[in-house]
């Protein structure tokens, strides 16, 4: 398939008509399309996947309105036709597909898509295609099942992360797509048809087979197993389509959630600053009790230098009288031992009798200490006053209120000033959410959980339910076959029927699995070849896949390399649709909606140099961030069929430049 | 969609007619040539040529929402084949009682 003109009516930003014609040579395969953020680069995909696929997609991959796509300008003056033409070529054929959306009789501004009425016209080699054969026409020809993979934006390759995991729904979705282009499904639902249709025949052939005498056993049962399947077939049907019910459910739910993702983030900033305020509060709250207690307190330190004083006074008064009183004791002792000296005439010790001059000496000595007893003083009731008071006194004494009243004051200070600061920050994000049903937010979130634990449940049944239709289905196929090699029943048609059936329903089955494995790995192959040209990194092996064409990237020592960057994933992702392409698309045009953002310069032109062997006609919608307009395309030169420069008219209108020559 | 009272009057498409589908391979067709040999390790008594014919038209419908109408297709292409090796049978039949 190969483009050749999109014509636009209206369509979004291009108000009016506007023209693109699209490179037809094959040595010159590569149409660039230049245009800053805002302008209608990604109008201009939507402007062809609408013409062939009856829809648009906004941010998230969300379906845009109808009536949110007619020029504004246009509508504006009442005007809300819009239309695009796509003229296009393939098998030899020239193809001019027209889509033209009107408001219905009697609709003078239309709201939404039911306020239109859509013509969708397809011309084949000139003649008129009937309405009934044109999406079969399409469906050969650009099938909107494999569109994601020549159709795409820098956003749906993000999506491609998800192939990483498995298991994941939407990697699964993903993975189906893929072997979409790769055409595993003409064997899936083969298999299925070729099922069907052998138990159509085994009904038949039980019928038949029971007016045979030698086998009507075998027949009623035959008949038996086929009526048991029926039912089974039934649940199993009803149970698969619980399961998609509930997988659209969560998928919208998930839509749902991821736009309140942002809302949910502000409520958890919420919830983290009301805790924080709480905490503050408690605090002012403690330490106020604290200042209070403390000024309680506070009246001692005003007498704290005069009853300091008194303290030591009386401290060292008090140290006085317990001197005084140790040595009045030591006195008495002293005198007490000279008495009982003198009162003997020998000696306590040892006995012998004391010399004169030794009591004499005593007897002075008495003297003495009798003397100084009577000098010291030791007042008891005075030293008692003098206690009592010291011990009242120090009661008394400062706890040190006023510094710990700076501290607290201090402290409560900071603390409003913490407090002011969260509450400023609460009001504002309370704003933010102000209307936002966080309580709604967690009910669908709860709501999404209990879903995906229905959606396992029923998958399980499902698994159930399937082993058990193979049980009777392998018992069947055996009573068939006895059945065949009866000599009279031979003869039957419905016999030879189910033996077709079966082996080509067992052929289609078997093949399944190899096809699969086969094209993963071709595609492995195709797409870590195309990596290893588009890498920097030139250490790198190539990479490796996994069960839902996740791929991973190999390092020099053969591990897998566990994280990486948005812009490898860039990288990754236009491999696997390289390897994609190549492996099933033999022919037809990639477009690619600012494919380069997240890669640096060199990348960008390892990209751009791989880009005119992707496909038989590439268009890039690029701005000038990605590619530089006048060195940029040097990779791309000797390739570039046409450039073209969207340019801006107004807030709301673009129109589209040949810039073929500014740029040559 | 397809009205599948006037399905049977439809012709069948050869394998060669089929149109090569854009999202799949044409120059070699390996859902094909993996069914060819699947069936020569498992199933070596299934006509080869029924089977390319049974594929053609799976392959024709793939992306198709329209589900009569290959099932109606796949059906009378295998009543054709036994009416036709039924056919075949009679007539030698006939000629070796003559």
């Amino acid at each position: 398939m190969k483009l050749l003109e999109l014509t636009m009516y209206n369509f979004m930003p291009y108000g009016g008509e506007h023209r693109v014609k699209f490179p037809t040579d094959p040595s010159q395969n590569v149409a660039v399309v230049f245009g800053d953020n805002m302008r209608g680069k990604t109008s201009l995909l939507n402007a062809i996947r609408w013409c062939l696929y009856g829809y648009a997609l906004g941010r998230h991959l969300k379906m845009l309105d109808l009536a949110n796509m007619v020029n504004a300008d246009a509508a504006a003056r009442g005007e809300h036709r819009i239309a695009v033409y796509l003229r296009f070529e393939a098998n030899g054929h020239e193809y001019d597909l027209r889509r033209v959306a009107e408001p219905r009789e009697l609709v003078m501004t239309p709201r939404n898509a039911g306020d239109f009425r859509i013509e969708l016209s397809l011309r084949k080699d000139g003649r008129v295609m009937r309405g009934d054969e044109v999406e079969h026409e399409l469906n050969q020809l650009a099938p909107e099942q494999v569109s994601r993979f020549f159709l795409f934006d820098g956003e749906l390759l993000q999506e491609y992360e998800m192939l990483l995991t498995e298991g994941d729904a939407k990697g699964e979705k993903i993975k189906s797509a893929i072997e979409q282009v790769l055409g595993v499904p003409a064997l899936l639902d083969g298999r299925k048809r070729l099922g069907g249709l052998l138990r159509q025949a085994q009904a038949v052939q039980a019928k038949e087979n029971k007016h045979i005498a030698a086998l009507r056993g075998i027949a009623e049962q035959q008949i038996q197993l086929q009526e048991r399947l029926a039912v089974m077939g039934e649940d199993l049907n009803a149970l698969e389509k619980r399961a998609r019910d509930i997988e659209s459910e969560i998928e919208s739910l998930d839509e749902r959630l991821l736009a309140t993702e942002a809302v949910e983030r502000v409520k958890a900033a919420v919830d983290g600053l009301k805790s924080q305020q709480g905490a503050l509060e408690r605090r002012e709250e403690q330490l106020r009790e604290e200042k209070l207690a403390c000024l309680r307190d506070a009246w001692r330190d005003l007498l704290q230098p005069r009853l300091e004083l008194r303290i030591r006074d009386l401290s060292a008064a008090s140290e006085k009288f317990r001197d005084g009183l140790e040595r009045k004791g030591a006195l008495k002792e002293r005198a007490r031992q000279l008495r009982s000296i003198l009162d003997t005439t020998s000696c306590v010790t040892c006995g012998q009798p004391l010399e004169p001059a030794k009591r004499e000496q005593a007897g002075a000595e008495l003297g003495r200490v009798e003397g100084e007893l009577a000098e010291v003083s030791a007042d008891m009731s005075r030293f008692q006053q003098v206690s009592e008071e010291l011990t009242r006194l120090t009661k008394l004494r400062s706890t040190g209120a006023a510094s710990r009243l700076r501290r607290i004051e201090a402290e409560i200070d900071q603390t409003a000033v913490e407090l002011t600061a969260v509450q400023t920050k609460l009001a504002r994000l309370e704003e933010q959410i102000r209307g936002e049903d966080t309580a709604e937010i967690a009910r669908i979130r709860a709501l999404r959980d209990q879903r995906q634990r229905n959606l396992g449940k029923v998958q399980k049944d499902i698994e159930t339910r399937r082993d058990g239709i193979d049980g009777l289905t392998s018992r069947q196929n055996e009573l068939a076959r006895v059945m065949s090699k009866n000599t009279e029943a031979r003869s039957q048609r419905s016999n030879r029927e189910v033996e077709l059936y079966g082996a080509l329903e067992r052929v289609f089955a078997q093949g399944i699995d190899v096809l699969r494995n086969q094209l993963r790995q071709g595609v492995a192959d195709l797409a870590s070849e195309s990596f290893l040209r588009l890498t920097t990194e030139k250490s790198y092996r190539g990479l490796t896949i996994n069960e839902n064409y996740g791929l991973s990237i190999i390092d020099s020592h053969g591990r897998t390399v566990p994280m990486r960057s948005a812009g490898a994933e860039q990288i990754v992702a236009l491999a696997l649709i390289d390897g994609l392409n190549r492996t099933a698309r033999k022919s037809g045009p990639i477009i690619m909606d600012t494919p380069l953002g997240r890669l640096d310069p060199k990348h960008r032109t390892a990209v751009l140099t791989e880009v005119p062997r992707m496909a038989e006609q590439v268009v890039l919608l690029v701005h000038e961030g990605e590619i530089d307009k006048v060195t940029g395309l040097t990779p791309l030169a000797s390739r570039i069929g046409a450039v073209y420069d969207i340019v801006r008219v107004s807030s709301s209108q673009s129109k589209i430049e040949d810039a073929r020559t500014t740029h040559s | 969609m397809s009205n599948p009272d006037t399905l049977g009057s439809a012709p069948l498409p050869a394998p060669e007619e089929a149109l090569p589908v854009q999202g799949t391979s044409t120059r070699t067709d390996r859902g094909l040539d993996v069914l060819l040999e699947v069936r020569a390790q498992i199933a070596p008594e299934l006509p080869e040529e029924l089977l390319r014919q049974c594929y053609a038209i799976q392959k024709q419908f793939q992306f198709d929402r329209e589900e009569q109408l290959p099932l109606v297709h796949t059906r009378r292409l295998v009543e054709a084949f036994v009416e036709r090796e039924a056919e075949a049978r009679s007539t030698e039949r006939a000629e070796v009682d003559e």
